[in-house]
């Protein structure tokens, strides 16, 4: 457990979103905790509606109006949750950034790609527009993208997918940030290309020394991309553990289903998926327990009736974990929000 | 080779050719090729996977097989038949052998319909094999209850409009629409692609048990290389129009020998590398 | 049963939507007003008073009378059934012919698009009110030549309109499922296109209706529009100009009718549209 006396980067503690729904008020968030220092690689795992890109968007001060968030958000030790919002807009581009799915519409049609880099230079640093275009051009150069001299008075339709991705990676990384939020960033692209952009991603991140916290579906992309993962469901953090030590061993029954539903080169051909029984339930059907209890093989009465709280899964020593003795609490340890993991572990 | 009789389906160098919007008035259009004299034979009961990135033409290609499109050159023949030569209504009467099931489960029905309506659509110049008259409202509702049955839903949500459903189960509502007039080939186009993981699982296994069930064959377009092993035989590999690669899938993804579908392996994240 | 069930919460959800609410609670009492005039109004529209003209309003006469001694009240009343005419024949002109030829510029694509969206920006680059002018030189002036004009220039509104939205219909894969199931060009845009249409053009038409109302005003205040004696409200104001200054209300009170008639429209269009569109984004 490494005990830092720095600031951490980036620290989330009880964080909760309720959304206002035709519903009436829902917890669409259950008190996410985490903690993030400078050069520090977080994923953020799950299927639709369990909470990933709220998260990202809470951090970012970015949920709509109908959303009430609660808890602490600290970066770089200050506390972002109740600042307004033009106080969130100096921090936002400058000191925490976001990239997301779709570059086609998280870029403005009617912008060259120049003017839409220089937007945050001006706004953040001050800089003037000649100043700015020619940072742009340097950016640009950094993200690898090809001829980008001539490149510069484009419109983002005159550009391919891959190409788009990186121009926005561009944008987020212009005022240098501390943290960089990728919200499924290569998930719209091919798979070739998307091989690029998560290379180009982990070395600007490695050489910048930013935090990066990245959000996606995929589990064979963590595996590359990060050092540690969070599994989540129903809107809370189910599982989080070294991404070596979770893809040698699951304690949460999701998680192994997760990554047993994952059709892998080498299975025999009509061979049947694992599948989890049921469907993830609806935001307004959630339990008050754990939201996975009623799909879940080993609930038990406590499971449906309160959260089960986070509980420590010691290294059995079964899977070799390279000791980072920089990886920050708790991410150097598996954690698991099941009582009975120890069952599961015994029934394999 | 397979003889004749037992060809499914016979794709013969299909292009496929589209003009752009031309700059002005009196300049040419330009043309994109979407399709490059691409061929391939499905033998019945089996699958074939179309593996591409975008801008590949396997959309292109999937539509061409349904007869969607006239290709610009080349013929499509299901079950020996020249689709693009059949008169109109022989044509629509063909249909009813080959059915489609696309990417997007909330684009691929129709929001304003019910799902009855939704799944017996392919049934509608169907006419009772008895009375020879066409389905009445009865036999149209019996059938498209069976089919949701089918595919793991209940008659009950017949009633319901699509909104009312997940995205896994409306990719499921729309595998019953191309289930429904019992098709010998289903064209999937991306079946899989917007759904999560857990739920992608399910509906694949379901199209697996649907294959063993009514010996369907499927023409699997896909750029997920593990889902296309998984659910084909053979597989076709696409790049900007043209098959750089075809074979039986264990030797494309053990032995590939283009480098594209190298390439293409070696991108799958995850794999240690 | 269960489409009763859900036209009532329809029904419910709508007045609860206070654009909508207001809006149609508006037009609603227009249409009252037009329908009981039919049957009775406080004075009959034809009657004169000279030695009453220019009255105040009074318990005999609600809002006085004008210059003729006609009761305003009675002209207002019996005027709405002009302007609801106009909206009602002009809207369903262009619907009728408008929404057809949209269609088809969408299913045919190519040259048949062409032509019709070509004849449809023909149409509008002529002044809609020089045109009508135009009309009744020809035709001479009257209900029927400018209820006849304005309708025309609906059609080219709702064609494009209609063909805009059909051609993202179009390119949703529900119409290849549907073609793929063998279905025709007709059937698809009369099963598919046409419902899913249908709200962007219920919205639009009640704009085309406080237009109508307006243009129909436009033209009789120009006495080109509803002869003498049908009273119209267009036909007042053109009146009440002569008297700005002995009997300003004059103006006042066909204006507000006029006024109040577009708003209750533009306040049901923009309701509708709030209650239709989110209906289908909520699907998601």
């Amino acid at each position: 457990m490494t005990t830092s006396s720095t600031t951490p980067l980036l620290s989330v503690r009880n964080l909760r979103v309720a959304l206002q729904t035709s519903h009436g008020q829902l917890e669409a968030l259950r008190g996410v905790d985490f903690e993030m220092q400078r050069g520090d690689t977080l994923g953020l795992i799950g299927e639709s509606g369990c909470g990933k890109s709220l998260t990202a968007l809470a951090i970012m001060g970015l949920l709509p109006d109908r959303a009430t968030v609660s808890g602490s958000i600290e970066l770089n030790g200050t506390e972002l949750t109740p600042m307004s919002d033009e106080a969130l807009c100096t921090l936002r581009g400058a000191r925490m950034a976001m990239i997301f799915q779709e570059p086609m519409t998280a870029l403005n049609p009617l912008h060259p790609i120049w003017k839409q880099i220089a937007e945050p230079l001006q706004l953040h640093q001050g800089m003037d527009l000649a100043t700015a275009k020619a940072r742009a051009l340097e950016l640009l150069d950094r993200v690898q993208l090809p001829r980008a001299r001539e490149r510069l008075d484009n419109y983002p339709h005159q550009l391919s997918g891959g190409q788009r991705q990186r121009v926005m990676i561009s944008i987020a990384l212009a005022c240098q940030p501390d943290i960089l939020i990728a919200d499924e960033p290569t998930t719209a692209l091919d798979v070739t290309v998307q091989k690029e952009v998560l290379a180009l991603i982990r070395q600007l991140v490695a050489e910048d020394g930013m935090g990066l916290l990245l959000i996606s579906h995929d589990l064979g992309l963590m595996r590359d991309q990060v050092e540690s993962v969070m599994v989540m469901y129903g809107g809370a953090v189910v599982e989080s553990a070294p991404t070596q030590e979770l893809f040698g061993m699951r304690a949460h029954p999701y998680t192994q289903g997760l990554f047993a539903a994952r059709p892998k080169l080498g299975l025999k051909r009509g061979t049947r998926l694992q599948t989890i029984a049921g469907n993830v339930p609806e935001i307004f059907n959630w339990p008050l327990g754990c939201a996975f209890a009623e799909r879940c093989a080993y609930v038990q009465d406590s499971c449906r009736q309160t959260l089960p709280e986070l509980e420590r899964v010691p290294n059995t020593g079964r899977v070799k974990v390279s000791q980072r003795a920089d990886l920050s609490a708790p991410f150097a340890e598996h954690w698991v929000r099941c009582p009975e993991w120890e069952k599961l572990e015994a029934l394999k | 080779m397979s003889a004749p009789q037992d060809l499914l389906l016979d794709v013969q160098h299909v292009s496929q050719q589209y003009a752009l919007p031309k700059p002005s008035v009196f300049a040419k259009a330009a043309h994109i090729q979407a399709v490059k004299s691409v061929s391939f034979q499905l033998t019945a009961g089996k699958s074939l996977g179309i593996v591409g990135e975008s801008g590949s033409g396997k959309s292109t290609l999937a539509r061409l097989v349904m007869a969607l499109e006239k290709p610009t050159q080349g013929s499509v023949l299901f079950k020996g038949k020249d689709l693009n030569a059949l008169p109109q209504d022989q044509l629509r009467q063909a249909r009813s052998d080959f059915q489609m099931v696309f990417q997007d489960p909330y684009g691929s029905l129709d929001p304003r319909q019910k799902v009855l309506h939704i799944v017996a659509e392919p049934l509608h110049s169907t006419l009772n094999s008895r009375s020879g008259q066409a389905l009445s409202a009865q036999d149209l509702k019996d059938r498209a209850a069976l089919a949701l049955t089918e595919v793991g839903l209940r008659a009950s949500d017949l009633d319901k409009y699509p909104h009312e459903f997940s995205g896994g189960q409306r990719q499921r509502i729309a595998i019953a629409r191309a289930l429904i007039t019992r098709p010998s080939l289903i064209v999937a186009d991306e079946p899989v692609s917007a759904l999560d993981v857990s739920v992608q699982a399910q509906v694949l296994n379901l199209m697996m048990d649907l294959q063993d069930r009514f010996g369907l064959s499927y023409l699997f377009v896909s750029h997920d290389l593990a889902v296309v092993n998984l659910m084909c035989d053979d597989v076709i590999v696409l790049q900007h129009g043209q098959v750089v690669e075809a074979g039986s899938a264990d030797e494309i993804f053990e032995r590939p020998q283009h480098p594209y579908t190298q390439a293409l392996l070696a991108a799958i994240p995850g794999i240690s590398h | 049963m269960s489409t009763l069930k859900s036209f009532k919460h329809s029904a419910q959800r709508a007045f609860k939507h206070r654009s909508f609410g207001v809006g149609a609670a508006i037009v609603m009492l227009l249409v009252v007003s037009a329908t009981v005039s039919l049957f009775w109004s406080p004075y009959p529209v034809g009657d004169i008073d000279i030695p009453n003209k220019l009255a105040a309003a009074s318990a005999q006469h609600w809002f006085g009378t004008d210059s003729l001694g006609r009761d305003i009240a009675s002209l207002l009343l019996v005027g709405s059934q002009n302007s609801l005419l106009v909206g009602f024949i002009a809207v369903g002109i262009g619907l009728g012919l408008g929404v057809p030829l949209g269609l088809l510029a969408s299913a045919q694509r190519g040259w048949v698009e062409e032509v019709v969206m070509r004849a449809a920006d023909f149409t509008f680059a002529f002044p809609a009110l020089l045109s009508a002018i135009l009309l009744t030189a020809i035709y001479g002036p009257g209900l029927v030549v400018s209820i006849t004009a304005i309708g025309i220039f609906n059609i080219p509104v709702f064609a494009r309109i209609t063909r805009g939205a059909a051609n993202a219909v179009w390119s949703r894969d529900f119409t290849l499922a549907a073609r793929a199931a063998g279905k025709t060009k007709w059937d698809i845009t009369w099963e598919h296109v046409l419902p899913n249409v249908a709200s962007v053009l219920i919205v639009q038409a009640t704009v085309q209706f406080a237009i109508a109302i307006l243009a129909e005003a436009a033209l009789s205040y120009l006495g080109l529009g509803t002869q003498p004696p049908n009273p119209s409200w267009g036909r007042m104001l053109n009146e009440a100009q002569s008297q700005m200054f002995q009997a300003p209300m004059l103006a006042v009170y066909p204006g507000i009718a006029i006024a109040l008639a577009v708003l209750g429209l533009n306040l049901m269009g923009d309701g509708l549209r709030d209650l239709l569109d989110p209906r289908l984004s909520r699907m998601r």
